[in-house]
């Protein structure tokens, strides 16, 4: 079907204004954060020094420091590296196994445990933050990596199973009934045979698993005393009742993006499906 | 399709293999809301050393009082403009990519992905604060836009139009959620149907009200039944930008729920309202189950 000039420039124009909504709210962000720290226009202009000094003092410290202030968000990754990587190793952990049996076997009861997954990932987290937050006390994990990193768990254990039984179901099940005729058992099978196939969903849902307790913002803000900040709780902590650090913050914000770029990067045909919990393929 | 067999043996296995999550569900899970069924109906206030059953008191103050109700209101008003906006919007842009698909080359509408994709790759929070700071008076860039057409600045996230700019900030960094399941639908849909629509002698505008959306449907369905859940008990945002303020016009359920047990420590009636905070949700997951029920019957 042809299509008229009048039609091609329509939808370049409609392309513009699409970049204009998506990208333009970036833009005087990440000029802020070019700036010199403790500087920022007054108007809508370019700023006077553009630098990546900010960059610098965000990861390194140094450079533009208040008395007793670090700035350094490199303590905070780390923290969002350890909570999201306990997370993963909990989150698989827990779910391979259970993914396993969603995808091999039929039974009443195993319908009544998907259903349940779903009612989990459907409560609202706010719901269960003060009885997560009492029993943390108790167990004194309030401000731990691990006992954030069991909560963050708890929010990703439904996709995790979804995704992954999603995996298992592409992997025939006539290579379990080759290894049980050769006398394998289940569990022999199933790390010998099924899992090496299926490392490739494992990472996929590995990915997403840490992805979703980078960027948890609520749990982080209930469970941490400073202790275990991690990069959402530092960026917003930029700005406090005392101060406001504008370009680190703004600095922090597009560093936090890498992981997310490189996510969407090398993974982002299987983002539909994650985004949909395993209902759309 | 089964592991062939099923002995007794490899269904212990299976038995071992839910167990594990299972029982992390249980101390995670179904223990806390059981203790927040138990809490909602106490008075417990670590600063006073209040720890009294106070029958349906704290629900009083959710159901019977106009600051409850206003919670509640302002959760569906936020739920309701925020999903229907960015799925609006979410789905003009999928519709204009498929287009630009057609009409150029495909680096073209590679290219358009990754400009609508990117508000979501911005850590929430990130959002948050980059959108807060627009709206400062005197720093940001709304302001100097005001400013430069002559028109007067303001703080705008401490005026009453806060909540609206939250919901602005939220329908901009979820638009990309429902863009791509909406994208993804409409690629998977058989070409046949719109071809012979076409040769029928269909319009562009025809052919996707009668043909293009009606097959969409299930997709639809999805993406509005996830999306919304997800905004009901959207907080980073809220949180971040204005706290639930000025006063309370911003204050959804979550957020009465947050404030009211980790600024004011009132666990008893915070419990009250992270329970009433679950009913709608329970609510939308239970239908969905029954119709799905229903179909495989």
């Amino acid at each position: 079907m042809a299509r008229s000039l009048g039609w091609r420039l329509l939808l370049l124009a409609l392309m513009g204004l699409v970049s204009l909504w998506s990208l333009f709210p970036f833009l005087w962000y990440f000029l802020v954060s070019l700036a010199l720290p403790g500087s920022i226009p007054r108007s809508l202009s370019l700023p006077s020094t553009l630098s990546l000094r900010t960059y610098a003092a965000v990861l390194l410290g140094g450079g533009y420091l208040e008395a007793g202030t670090n700035l350094s968000i490199l303590p905070n990754i780390v923290n969002s590296l350890k909570v999201a990587g306990l997370a993963v190793g909990l989150s698989l952990g827990l779910s391979v196994g259970a993914a396993y049996v969603f995808s091999r076997f039929r039974a009443s009861g195993l319908r009544l445990g998907f259903n349940a997954l779903l009612v989990v990932r459907m409560t609202p987290g706010v719901s269960l933050a003060v009885p997560i937050f009492l029993m943390m006390t108790r167990y004194r994990l309030v401000n731990t990596h691990i006992g954030l990193a069991l909560v963050h768990t708890l929010l990703a254990l439904p996709l995790a199973v979804w995704l992954m039984k999603g995996f298992f179901d592409t992997i025939p099940v006539e290579l379990e009934e080759a290894a049980a005729i050769d006398g394998a058992t289940l569990l022999l099978a199933l790390r010998k045979v099924i899992l090496p196939l299926a490392a490739p969903g494992l990472a996929v849902t590995a990915c997403f698993v840490f992805l979703g307790s980078y960027i948890e913002y609520m749990f982080a803000l209930i469970l941490s005393r400073g202790a275990i900040n991690t990069l959402p709780l530092a960026i917003a902590g930029y700005k406090s009742e005392h101060h406001v650090f504008y370009n680190e913050m703004a600095a922090a914000s597009f560093l936090s993006m890498i992981p997310l770029m490189l996510f969407f990067y090398l993974l982002g045909r299987y983002m539909v499906s994650g985004l949909s919990f395993g209902a759309l393929k | 399709m089964t592991v062939a067999g099923m002995g007794t043996q490899n269904r212990i296995v299976a038995g071992i293999l839910l167990a594990l999550p299972a029982a992390y569900l249980v101390a995670f899970y179904a223990y806390p809301i059981a203790q927040l069924a138990y809490l909602s109906f106490r008075d417990v206030e670590p600063a006073y050393g209040t720890n009294d059953f106070v029958g349906l008191a704290n629900f009083r103050e959710i159901f019977a009082m106009p600051g409850g109700w206003g919670h509640i209101l302002r959760s569906f008003l936020y739920t309701g403009i925020c999903v229907s906006a960015s799925f609006a919007l979410g789905l003009a842009f999928a519709l204009l990519t498929a287009a630009a698909e057609e009409a150029f080359p495909a680096q073209v509408s590679t290219l358009l992905r990754l400009i609508v994709v990117t508000p979501m790759i911005f850590i929430p929070a990130a959002a948050g604060v980059m959108w807060s700071f627009a709206y400062t008076e005197h720093y940001g860039w709304v302001n100097h836009l005001l400013a430069l057409l002559g028109l007067p600045t303001y703080p705008w996230l401490v005026s009453g139009a806060a909540f609206y700019l939250v919901m602005l900030t939220d329908i901009w960094g979820w638009t990309p959620f429902m863009y791509l399941i909406l994208l993804a639908g409409l690629q998977s849909l058989p070409r046949e149907p719109l071809e012979a629509a076409r040769v029928d002698g269909a319009g562009t505008w025809q052919s996707f009200w009668q043909v293009v959306l009606p097959m969409l449907r299930p997709v639809i369905l999805i993406a509005l039944t996830i999306k919304t859940l997800d905004t009901y008990r959207a907080f980073d945002y809220l949180w971040i930008m204005t706290q639930g303020g000025p006063g309370t016009s911003s204050t959804t359920l979550t957020i009465a729920t947050y404030k009211t047990a980790f600024m004011e420590l009132r666990l008893g009636q915070a419990s009250a309202y992270g329970l009433a905070t679950m009913i709608f949700p329970l609510a939308v997951v239970n239908l969905f189950l029954l119709l799905q029920q229903r179909r495989a019957a």
